[in-house]
């Protein structure tokens, strides 16, 4: 990946170019009330869940997101590309929540489409995956995301948690 | 049709199954939902030959066993590491049925994701019998022509009895 800032670093620019689009990336625009990770609505389903997750981290509501993470969560990553290697990434959310909210730079023009999204539900866990594009400029340069998160849930104490936040992407700069 | 007759209509269908040929054309034509599908079919006859075939180099594989009572247990493994374990646990277990009960898939150009929620039963040795109620996730890339795993996920609660 290249370097989008003359003023930063490229490894801090890598690191936070991966996490922000992640984070701005990934919000769905339908509309739902506000809730805090205090009050989540004991109906909530996991697609809702899912999508509170994804809206708070295009906000960059860091509080909001770890309140939607279990205690013990993961975080994993493919990364494609049209001409190298799938490339491979794992974090403990707690690893990936504090190294997105360390690593800031600003993304301007930015716009997400969420395409369609899926979801498959047992009694006691779901699986919900969504398929978004993400484009926008860091830098001078611009960018284009194309992934598919998938968020596995479980219940806790009777509402929805991430347990599992995987995506698939392929981010293309010009 | 009387049971040799049938035995013969089988006996051809598998060997026109599996005539290099056709199978060659079947992978190409396969899409990221077969791909999946394939993988269970091979799963529930500990087809370990087919299933490594159908991962891309450096696949990896997550695996969530939920509990009626107590927390979920998750593990992260390289496709080796998941081979090894599943062949030894899966070696005494007899499937009697695994069911696909629903299938959805999201994609892109380079990039697929396939969830399946599938109900499986069967017995372990003679006494034990369990069914499995989850969601298996395929999140995919092109290898060549093919559709091939780069990440398997597993999502399931087991209960014996």
């Amino acid at each position: 990946m290249r370097d989008m800032t003359p003023r930063v670093s490229p490894t801090l620019a890598v690191l936070a170019l991966a996490f922000l689009l992640r984070a701005l990336s990934a919000g769905p625009s339908e509309g739902y009330a506000a809730q805090t990770p205090a009050s989540p609505a004991a109906a909530e389903t996991p697609l809702a869940a899912a999508t509170r997750f994804a809206r708070a981290f295009e906000k960059q509501d860091f509080a909001v997101v770890r309140g939607l993470f279990t205690p013990d969560a993961m975080v994993s990553r493919v990364a494609l590309s049209r001409a190298g290697e799938p490339r491979f990434y794992r974090f403990s959310a707690k690893e990936w929540l504090d190294d997105a909210e360390r690593n800031h730079v600003y993304l301007k023009d930015v716009r997400l489409e969420v395409l369609d999204s899926s979801t498959e539900s047992l009694d006691e866990g779901a699986v919900v995956s969504m398929r978004y594009r993400f484009s926008g400029r860091a830098g001078n340069r611009s960018f284009v995301s194309e992934g598919i998160d998938t968020y596995s849930l479980i219940r806790v104490e009777g509402a929805w948690r991430v347990l599992l936040y995987f995506y698939i992407e392929r981010i293309e700069f010009s | 049709m009387s049971k040799a007759a049938r035995s013969m209509v089988l006996a051809a269908s598998f060997a026109f199954l599996l005539a290099p040929g056709l199978a060659l054309a079947e992978e190409a034509k396969s899409g990221p939902t077969e791909v999946a599908h394939q993988f269970l079919r091979a799963f529930e006859k500990k087809d370990w030959a087919a299933l490594r075939a159908l991962f891309a180099p450096n696949a990896v594989v997550s695996t969530v066993n939920l509990a009626r009572e107590g927390g979920p247990t998750v593990a992260y493994l390289t496709v080796e590491q998941w081979f090894a374990q599943t062949e030894k646990e899966m070696a005494p277990v007899t499937f009697t049925a695994l069911k696909v009960l629903d299938t959805s898939v999201l994609s892109f150009d380079q990039g697929a994701t396939v969830s399946v929620r599938f109900r499986s039963s069967g017995k372990v040795g003679e006494k034990q019998s369990f069914t499995n109620n989850g969601i298996d996730t395929y999140s995919m890339t092109r290898v060549g022509d093919a559709w091939r795993i780069l990440r398997y996920g597993t999502f399931e609660l087991i209960d014996f009895r």
